[in-house]
């Protein structure tokens, strides 16, 4: 156990765009992005937010956890993906992952990491907030 | 792993006006966007993004995107991080908002691979945006 607190001292971000459709709700590797990789020390974040550059046709988008210790994905959150028609006065769609927020962070262990899915081929712009201890 | 909290030492505000209607498509920023904030090689913390209108509006939308490194040495990539709503509003008092993405609740804990802040209006009407960030 150890006898000092541990912070994360290194402030980075995240990004990626999702390259097309993917359905899986199993592994995003074959068509979704790896937004974050954890450090040699582990991370946390604190948010990730989801942002469409296109109009939106409804179904979901995916975040999975990469456990780098078991090479085995594990599927985060789905968040529901409403039609939005982009027009004046109506912003593309977007939201925030509701299981990942500053009061309830994720901690990852060491080369753990962050994909993000789209179940269509609707580009996603993904963006998370966090630093590696 | 540190064993005691660091702590941003430096605080910065950037602010550019935007006047001309943005072109292109929300995929990255194109013609009359301006960069809000450039960032190349700092770590830190992104507090708040603000507008505020110079003169009256008439309803549009503010992209915001950040410019993160490429692949490539020396290239950059962009992601669309929001798009904030602008309603028609007249003389006085005229409209004023902020990004709900970044905000005190939300900061942005950026490392190198964040180069910069874009914004661009989707019509020709003079707003500022004012960016305050902080780094270590």
């Amino acid at each position: 156990m150890a006898s000092t607190p541990a912070f994360a001292a290194t402030p980075r971000s995240g990004q990626g765009i999702t390259p097309g459709a993917e359905t899986s709700r199993a592994t995003p590797v074959g068509a979704g992005v790896k937004i974050f990789t954890a450090g040699a020390s582990g991370a946390i974040i604190t948010w990730i937010h989801l942002q469409s550059v296109v109009t939106t046709t409804a179904g979901w988008a995916g975040i999975f956890v990469y456990d780098a210790g078991n090479t085995a994905y594990i599927y985060w959150e789905e968040v529901l993906v409403p039609v939005v028609a982009i027009a004046s006065g109506v912003a593309p769609w977007s939201a925030f992952a509701a299981n990942v927020t500053p009061q309830r962070p994720i901690n990852l262990e060491a080369s753990w990491e962050i994909w993000v899915t789209r179940n269509a081929a609707e580009a996603l712009h993904a963006v998370c907030s966090g630093g590696d201890f | 792993m540190a064993d005691k909290p660091t702590f941003d030492v430096t605080s910065k505000f950037a602010s550019q006006i935007m006047t001309l209607p943005r072109q292109g498509s929300l995929a990255s920023p194109g013609v009359n966007t301006v960069q809000l904030g450039a960032f190349s090689d700092l770590i830190g913390t992104l507090w708040w993004i603000h507008f505020q209108a110079t003169a009256e509006t008439t309803g549009s939308d503010i992209a915001i995107w950040l410019e993160v490194k490429g692949p490539a040495v020396d290239s950059s990539v962009y992601r669309l991080l929001e798009v904030v709503q602008v309603p028609a509003r007249s003389l006085p008092s005229p409209w004023a908002g902020k990004s709900v993405v970044i905000n005190l609740d939300k900061p942005l804990r950026f490392g190198n691979e964040l180069k910069g802040v874009w914004i661009g209006n989707s019509i020709a009407e003079s707003i500022a945006g004012i960016l305050h960030y902080s780094t270590l």
